[in-house]
């Protein structure tokens, strides 16, 4: 049975997967642009009760393309612990 | 023009002679935009703000091949929604402006981010040129663009470049002019899908029957794929024209229908622009090895660690204050003898007339002297934060502030202003301008202010000199603290009050630590120390040849230059008159009428009251810090910590006033004006009662 | 890893003086600044809150170093070591600066240069210290530039 989170109590190092968002639509859009939707694959750099790290691991650079978001824009996107 | 010998271009471009040929550089954020920008017009370039908006808008000028271009700086975005600003500002110039060329930077190192945004202007049905830049990153990355394929699968010109190295401009500038005589278009590069396809087909069918000239400024294909996305700014466009509601209500129901089978149209859209992406990048960027831990990931795991990362934060800002502070001091000791003492006795020995003489030397090298005494102390300070933001750390010092800053409804990036306000306030307020949301964004310029700026420092060191002795560091200390604290204080009382809002949090990209680039450090350096000059420096002239006006004259009529040299006859001056006035005032605090005096000369500029209060005292500033100057027996140590507090957060200077209207508007530098001084006069109240207090 | 092992008492004993410098001047500065007493030392650890937060940032980095190590983690321990001796060495090149400004300023007002504050400023354990850990830096560069690759 896989966990289902806020983005900010997946640990550190994590693999998730992102399940939805909840928030309005303008802030949905917002991140789907910015690469967070349902069904893309983000690895947890560094969370904490604080700002979350992630990384978009389907990149061509993964390092290069990190997110640092928001404590309160995190806890609204939930994923899936893999 | 002798073209023989230019190898500047290909194609001609004379046909676009006589007209205004605009070029607009976009690109995602962190890409090396300004340097291009920079590297492009030569520095010759107006900065001013976007219409309405407090975003910075840059304009510069390209000579190619004898056509004079128009070069605009767009601002930094990731797409063209119409929920961001800057993004509305990007979209609405290429539709209204139609620069004939848009220059798309993209990071070679991040490919992904930069393309999403070449797609979304290619659907606008710009003559698009990308430049993929920061390849040197790239390789460090092992990571290989192929600029060649990328150009047959988006059908427009790409070049490669090293922006900071100036390597592959030549190339750009050709590949621009290249782009203005062959235009080119590629609107329907991404392909939605057979539902979604049909659905747009559709309705720009029906747009192109009913608007053509709506059609004429944006492509039909895009404003059916936005009216179905839902883009506000598009549907208003569209219902204002005839026959536009049925448009829009056909939109609502293709849309509604689309949900049944696809699903949420704006995620799907979204998603299909991405899945293009990846295809491109797919075919594009190769590694050329594998990369198992790179020394930015090293390096974060440290500087943002939970323990570890705030301490060492405070150290490298300690390190930042000491550069700024220690090692400029020689260039600010031979600036003020060549000011204070060269040049003053220069003018003084020349016959000139007694008024002309002193306000020549007492009033203008006096003004411009007080300036540049604190340009080498801001000079250096910029250098540093420059070298520590090029690098990419101030976006880690947000993530590590963010946690206490979220308790005072503040996001992580308040806390740039309030350091470059320990600078200097000006370059302070305008630190808040990255901030995403409106409400944050004014209260972090508001209460930048509160930062101690290196104008203040001198009246502490006086002050703590003349009382406190041995405990002059921690008074000073004291008040940094102090600033910072009623700083987070205040900024959660306009959270709270004014400038309420949701704490939305940001979202914003954490680049991987540069090797940062001389070039780009010192144009950085220079444009904000030349900037302070300008608006700082004009400000404290023309305070100084004021201050000296109302020094020498007064109720009485003029009282001559003697003044500046006699306390007893610059009572009698207007500065004299407010000093007694202020004096009333700051009964409670028991400050005498010179000190009061020197804090109305501190209104104009924070600069000017050490030398205020060593006129006033008729005494010279060395001989104002002594214990047994003139200042031991005007305050006491309570009186002194409050005047010190005072001075900490009365009035922002002049010219942080001016910047505070200029991003704000008149209405917030008033506000920042009152509650300034008030809150000044409470706390300052506040310590001269618990002062009395305690030591009863 | 090997390599670390053997730098494990240098580490030691470097994050051992780092520590104590900075709590010697919070002590200077408890004293002076709350008691009006005489510090201990205060040439070489002044009472200067800044100098403790630094002194105090690069031993506990290089406690964590020790501390990684320890738990096997190279990456980690690595990274430490890293920025520990980045730091400890830029306080030292501020350092230096800044006693080149003094001296400069000296010169420039015409005062006499005492050789005393040269003495002095060299003193300040920035200084000893910083050289010290000079070494480790190139060591902490080669081990990074293996990692990495």
């Amino acid at each position: 049975m896989k966990r289902v989170v806020p983005l900010p109590l997946a640990s550190d190092g994590a693999l998730v997967r992102v399940i939805g968002v909840d928030c309005g639509a303008g802030l949905a859009f917002r991140l789907a642009e910015l690469g967070i939707y349902p069904g893309a694959i983000l690895r947890v750099i560094a969370s904490r009760r604080g700002p979350v790290i992630i990384e978009f691991l389907s990149s061509s650079n993964p390092h290069s393309n990190r997110l640092m978001i928001g404590f309160g824009i995190a806890m609204k996107i939930l994923v899936e612990v893999m | 023009m002798d073209c023989s010998a230019c190898s500047l271009c290909s194609p001609r471009i004379e046909s676009l002679a006589g007209r205004r040929v605009v070029v607009a550089i976009a690109g995602t954020p962190n890409v090396g935009k300004s340097v291009i920008f920079n590297l492009l017009t030569g520095g010759r370039a107006w900065i001013g703000n976007w219409p309405g908006v407090t975003v910075e808008k840059k304009v510069g000028r390209l000579r190619l091949d004898d056509v004079e271009l128009e070069v605009v700086d767009l601002p930094g975005i990731y797409g063209l929604t119409a929920f961001s600003v800057d993004e509305l500002i990007a979209r609405n110039f290429i539709v209204e402006e139609r620069p004939d060329v848009v220059v798309c930077i993209v990071n070679a190192a991040n490919m992904e981010r930069g393309l999403y945004l070449a797609i979304s202007l290619l659907e606008l049905g710009v003559n698009m040129v990308i430049d993929v830049n920061m390849v040197d990153v790239a390789k460090n990355h092992r990571i290989e663009v192929n600029c060649k394929k990328l150009e047959e699968l988006l059908r427009t010109p790409v070049v490669a470049s090293i922006a900071v190295r100036g390597e592959g401009v030549d190339d750009l500038k050709k590949a621009i002019a290249q782009a203005l005589s062959e235009k080119r278009r590629f609107i329907d590069i991404v392909d939605y899908g057979p539902e979604v396809e049909q659905a747009i087909k559709k309705l720009s069918s029906e747009l192109e029957a009913q608007m053509p000239d709506l059609c004429q400024a944006y492509p039909s294909r895009w404003l059916a794929l936005k009216m179905l996305e839902g883009d506000r700014d598009v549907i208003e466009k569209v219902k204002r024209l005839n026959g536009g509601s049925e448009i829009v209500k056909a939109a609502e129901e293709l849309k509604s229908e689309l949900a049944k089978s696809i699903g949420d149209v704006e995620l799907h859209i979204t998603k299909c622009k991405h899945l293009k992406v990846s295809e491109l990048v797919q075919q594009v960027v190769k590694r050329i090895a594998q990369v198992k831990v790179t020394l930015s990931d090293l390096l974060d795991i440290v500087l943002t660690h939970r323990i570890m990362g705030i301490p060492i934060a405070l150290s490298i800002i300690y390190l930042l204050f000491r550069f700024a502070f220690e090692v400029s001091a020689p260039i600010v000791d031979a600036l003020d003898v060549f000011f204070g003492s060269y040049l003053h006795d220069l003018v003084a020995s020349l016959s000139l007339p007694n008024w002309l003489s002193s306000l020549l030397a007492d009033g203008i090298i006096a003004g411009v002297g007080a300036v540049m005494v604190f340009l080498p102390v801001i000079a250096f300070f910029f250098l540093g934060f420059a070298i520590l933001e090029d690098v990419g750390y101030m976006a880690r010092i947000s993530f590590l502030v963010d946690r206490v800053f979220s308790r005072f409804k503040l996001p992580g990036k308040a806390i740039i202003p309030l350091i470059v306000g320990f600078g200097c306030n000006v370059p302070g307020v305008m630190a808040a301008r990255p901030i995403e949301d409106e409400n944050e964004r004014k209260t972090a310029a508001l209460i930048a202010p509160l930062a101690s700026c290196s104008a203040r420092l001198p009246v502490y060191l006086v002050i703590g000199g003349a009382l406190f002795g041995a405990y002059a560091g921690s008074a000073v200390l004291f008040m940094y603290v102090l600033g910072l604290v009623l700083a987070l204080l205040m900024g959660l009382m306009f959270r709270a009050l004014l400038f309420k809002g949701p704490s939305i949090g940001f979202i914003v990209e954490l680049p991987p630590y540069l090797k940062p680039e001389a070039k780009s450090i010192i144009i950085k350096t220079w444009e904000r120390t030349k900037r302070f000059l300008i608006k700082a420096g004009t400000v404290i002239l023309l305070a100084m040849i004021i201050v000296w006006v109302l020094s020498v004259t007064g109720p009485s009529g003029y009282l001559g230059p003697q003044a500046l040299e006699d306390p007893m006859l610059l009572e009698e001056s207007w500065v004299g008159v407010i000093g007694h006035g202020l004096s009333h005032v700051f009964a409670p605090m028991g400050w005498d009428w010179r000190s009061c005096s020197a804090l109305f000369f501190g209104f104009i500029a924070k600069e000017v009251v050490v030398g205020a209060m060593a006129m006033l005292y008729g005494v010279s500033e060395e001989a104002l810090s002594s214990p047994q100057g003139p200042l031991a027996m005007a305050f006491t140590p309570i009186t002194a910590l409050a005047y010190m507090a005072f001075v900490l957060i009365y009035v922002p200077c002049l010219a942080t006033l001016a910047v505070i209207r200029s991003e704000l508007g008149w209405r917030y530098a008033l506000m920042a004006m009152a509650y300034e001084v008030c809150l000044a006069y409470v706390v300052a109240l506040a310590i001269t009662g618990l002062g009395a207090f305690i030591v009863r | 890893m090997a390599q670390l092992r053997s730098l494990l008492p240098y580490i030691s004993l470097l994050s051992v003086v780092y520590l104590a410098s900075g709590f010697l001047a919070l002590y200077n500065w408890l004293v002076e600044s709350l008691i009006g007493g005489q510090g201990v030392l205060t040439s070489f650890a002044p009472a200067d809150v800044g100098f403790v937060i630094v002194m105090l940032a690069i031993g506990i980095t290089f406690i964590g170093s020790l501390y990684y190590t320890r738990l096997g983690d190279d990456v980690r321990s690595s990274a430490c070591l890293i920025v520990g001796s980045g730091l400890a060495v830029a306080a030292l090149i501020v350092h230096v600066l800044v006693i080149v400004a003094t001296l400069a300023d000296a010169m420039i007002m015409g005062e006499s240069l005492a050789m005393h504050d040269l003495a002095l400023g060299l003193v300040r354990a920035e200084f000893p210290l910083g050289l010290m850990v000079v070494p480790l830096l190139f060591m902490s560069l080669k081990r990074i530039k293996r990692l990495v690759g």
